[in-house]
C-alpha cells in the first residue's frame, strides 16, 4: 500500500500574543504538487499561517508536519533548500545591488566560504529574466520603487529554486502584467517541476485563475477549504468577507470570477 | 528637473566598487605607511628610514642591525611610540568592525558600537573605580571596571529586549537608549560625588592613547582578532540578517543564535576598546558608513575593509593630536570634532538617502 505523504500536515495548531489569538485550533492537509491559495479578510491570520508554515514562527499549540516529519525538527539551512518565502515587501537600508540580493537566494546552496558556481549564476539570471528585472540588475535596491523591489524579492525566491514556495501577497504591489507573468512562471514550476505553492492573496479573481485549491479563513479559523469551484460561492463570500458577491464563469479569464456589491441584497 | 536626475543616474549604472583584494592591499599599505610615519613624528624626530630599520630589526639580526644609530631612537620607537600607535590602530579597527556589525544587525546604518549602551556602562564602571579609588589590580583596575560595566550593561539590555518577544532590532535599540539614559544619570551622580576626582573622570571619559603599554596592545589584539574571525565566519549570515529577521530565517540563518553571537562579540570588542582608550566616538559610525559607499554593503568585503580603514583613521587622528597640534587634545574630542561635521556633510549630500 502506498501512503501519500502530505506536503504540509497541520495538526491542531494555535498561535497568538498575550490574549489575542491569531490562529485557533487549525488543522489541514496540503497535497504535493498543488497551488493552494489562502484568502480572507484583513487580520484573519493568513500571514501568520504562512509564517508558521515557513518556520518563521513556531505554533504555541499543535504541530506542523512537513513531508511527514515535524517541521520544528528541520534545521533552518535544510529548510531553506526546501521552502522559499516570497514576502509582500521588504525594507532594505543597505545599498545592495539587485543582483546581490537575488544571489542571496542561492546562499543556502553555496557552502559558507565558496564562490557561486556557474549553476548559481545561471539560476540568478533565470530568476532575473522571469521577473523582468534583468534591465536593472546592477542598480541598487535602495533606489527602486515598491513594485520593482517586490519583483526583486520574487526573483530571490525563484533563484532559491526550492520544491516548495510560499507567497505572502507577493503580487500585491505589482502591476497586472507583472503579476500575471510571475504567477504564470510559478504555475509553470508546478506543472514542470512538481512544485508545491502556498500563496496568500488579497485579489480573489487573481487567486482563482491560478490556484488548484482555495482556503478561506476568518478569525484564525478555516471557513472553507476545497477546489476553487467548491469554495468560491456567494454564500461563503458573504459569510467571510461580509459583502454581497456574484460568481460566474468568465471564459476570458478561464476561471470563475467574482463581482462584489457593498452589502448583500436579500 | 526630473529628467536631469535620470541623466545623472542612468538606469544601467553599475555601482562603482573596488575589488576586495585591491581595497585591502591599498588600505594595508596605507596603514603601514601611517604607522611608520607616526613612529617617526613627535618631540624627537626619527627619520623614516631609521624607523623602518628599527621595525624590521628583529628580522634582520636584532640589535646588531642598529649599529651606528642614535641609541635613543630604538627606545623611543619601540617602547614609547609603537605601543601607543598600535593601540590606536587596534582600537580604531575594532570600533569600525564592531560598528559595521551593529549596523547590519540592527538594520540601521546609524547604529554604532555604543548604541546598546556599552560606552555608558564602561564609563559608569570606570567612574566608580575612580570614585572608590579602587586599585587592587594596579593600573588595570579602571579598565577592568570599565569592561565589567560594559558587559553588565549589555546583559541588561539583552535581557530587557528578549523578554519582549524575540531580539528584535527595535527592542534592542530602545532598551539600549533606556539603559544608557539611566547610566548617564548615574555617571552625573558619581561626578557630583567625586569632588577633586572629577577631573580624572572627565579626562578619562574623553579618551586617550597616552600611557599605552605593550600589555594593553596584546589585550586589544586578542579581542579584536577573535572578534574579527567571528565576523568573517558569519559575514554572509550578517548580509541576510541585514535584510530582516524573516528573510534571514527563510534563507537558512539560525537567526536567534546568530544575533546573540554577533551582538555579544561586537559588544565585547567595543567594551575592551573603551576600557583601554576611553570613549572614542564617530569611528564606529563613520568608518563602516564610508566604506559601504566605497566597497559596497556585502559584509564579507565591508568587515575587512572597515578594520583597516578604522585603524588608519585613528592612527592618523592620534598622531595629529600627539605630534602635530601644539597641545594634545583628547582623542575622543578630536574624532567628534572632525567626524561630526564630516558626517553632517555626507548626510546632507546624500539627502538622507542612506
Amino acid at each position: 500500500m502506498i501512503t501519500m505523504t502530505f506536503a504540509f500536515h497541520i495538526d491542531g495548531i494555535g498561535f497568538g500574543y498575550a490574549g489575542n489569538l491569531l490562529i485557533e485550533n487549525l488543522s489541514a492537509c496540503f497535497n504535493q504538487g498543488k497551488f493552494i491559495a489562502i484568502v480572507g479578510p484583513n487580520g484573519c491570520g493568513k500571514t501568520t499561517l504562512v509564517n508558521l508554515l515557513a518556520g518563521a514562527l513556531r505554533p504555541k499549540w499543535g504541530r506542523i508536519f512537513f513531508k511527514g516529519n515535524p517541521l520544528a525538527d528541520y534545521r533552518k539551512r535544510t529548510l531553506a533548500r526546501e521552502i522559499a518565502l516570497m514576502p509582500q515587501d521588504f525594507n532594505v537600508n543597505f545599498p545592495f545591488s539587485v543582483r546581490e540580493v537575488v544571489m542571496m537566494g542561492r546562499y543556502p546552496h553555496i557552502p559558507r566560504f565558496s564562490q557561486p558556481s556557474s549553476l548559481d549564476h545561471a539560476r540568478v539570471d533565470d530568476a532575473l529574466a522571469a521577473t523582468d528585472t534583468t534591465t536593472f540588475a546592477d542598480r541598487l535596491v535602495t533606489e527602486l520603487s515598491g513594485g520593482e523591489r517586490q519583483r526583486v524579492v520574487a526573483a530571490r525566491a525563484l533563484a532559491q529554486d526550492t520544491p516548495y514556495l510560499i507567497l505572502d501577497e507577493a503580487t500585491s504591489n505589482l502591476d497586472i502584467r507583472h503579476a500575471i507573468a510571475l504567477l504564470e512562471k510559478i504555475r509553470e514550476g508546478i506543472e514542470k517541476k512538481g512544485r508545491t505553492v502556498i500563496a496568500v492573496f488579497q485579489d480573489l479573481n487573481l487567486a482563482v485563475r491560478f490556484c488548484d485549491d482555495l482556503l478561506m479563513m476568518k478569525n484564525g479559523r478555516i471557513e472553507a477549504f476545497g477546489t476553487a469551484g467548491e469554495v468560491l460561492t456567494p454564500e461563503n463570500l458573504e459569510r467571510v468577507f461580509d459583502v454581497g458577491a456574484k460568481v460566474r464563469f468568465e471564459p476570458f479569464a478561464g476561471a470563475g470570477q467574482v463581482t462584489f456589491a457593498a452589502k448583500a441584497e436579500g | 528637473m526630473a529628467s536631469n536626475r535620470t541623466h545623472e543616474r542612468p538606469a544601467n549604472r553599475a555601482p562603482k566598487r573596488l575589488s576586495t583584494a585591491a581595497a585591502v592591499m591599498a588600505l594595508a599599505t596605507l596603514l603601514a605607511v601611517a604607522v611608520a610615519a607616526s613612529a617617526g613624528m613627535g618631540y624627537v624626530n626619527v627619520p623614516i628610514p631609521e624607523v623602518v630599520r628599527i621595525l624590521i630589526s628583529p628580522l634582520t639580526g636584532g640589535p646588531d642591525a642598529l649599529t651606528g644609530m642614535n641609541p635613543l631612537f630604538p627606545v623611543i620607537v619601540m617602547d614609547v611610540r609603537l605601543p601607543r600607535i598600535l593601540a590606536a590602530a587596534l582600537v580604531g579597527g575594532g570600533l569600525a568592525v564592531s560598528g559595521a556589525v551593529f549596523q547590519g544587525l540592527l538594520l540601521n546604518p546609524l547604529a554604532d558600537p555604543y548604541t546598546l549602551g556599552v560606552s555608558a556602562g564602561a564609563a559608569f564602571g570606570a567612574s566608580l573605580a575612580f570614585l572608590l579609588n579602587i586599585s587592587f589590580m594596579g593600573s588595570w583596575s579602571v579598565s577592568l571596571f570599565a569592561f565589567l560595566g560594559a558587559v553588565a550593561t549589555l546583559a541588561v539590555v539583552i535581557y530587557l529586549s528578549s523578554s519582549a518577544g524575540g531580539l528584535s532590532s527595535n527592542n534592542l535599540i530602545l532598551s539600549g537608549i533606556i539603559v544608557a539614559a539611566i547610566l548617564a544619570a548615574g555617571i552625573s551622580f558619581l561626578k557630583y560625588m567625586a569632588d577633586e576626582q572629577v577631573a580624572v573622570i572627565i579626562f578619562w571619559l574623553m579618551g586617550s592613547f597616552a600611557f599605552q603599554t605593550w600589555s594593553n596592545v596584546i589585550l586589544v589584539l586578542v579581542f579584536v582578532s577573535l572578534g574579527f574571525a567571528v565576523f568573517i565566519f558569519y559575514a554572509r549570515d550578517l548580509n541576510l540578517m541585514s535584510m530582516g529577521d524573516r528573510t534571514a530565517a527563510s534563507l537558512g540563518v539560525e537567526t536567534r543564535r546568530t544575533m546573540l553571537i554577533l551582538l555579544v562579540t561586537a559588544s565585547m570588542i567595543a567594551a575592551v576598546c573603551v576600557a583601554v582608550a576611553g570613549i572614542i566616538g564617530f569611528v564606529g559610525l563613520l568608518v563602516p558608513h564610508m566604506m559601504r559607499a566605497l566597497a559596497g554593503p556585502d559584509n564579507r568585503r565591508l568587515v575587512p575593509v572597515s578594520l583597516l580603514a578604522g585603524a588608519v583613521l585613528l592612527v592618523a587622528a592620534d598622531t595629529l593630536t600627539r605630534a602635530v597640534l601644539p597641545a594634545e587634545v583628547p582623542i575622543g574630542i578630536l574624532t567628534a570634532l572632525i567626524g561630526g561635521p564630516f558626517f553632517c556633510y555626507i548626510f546632507r549630500k546624500r539627502r538622507m538617502g542612506l
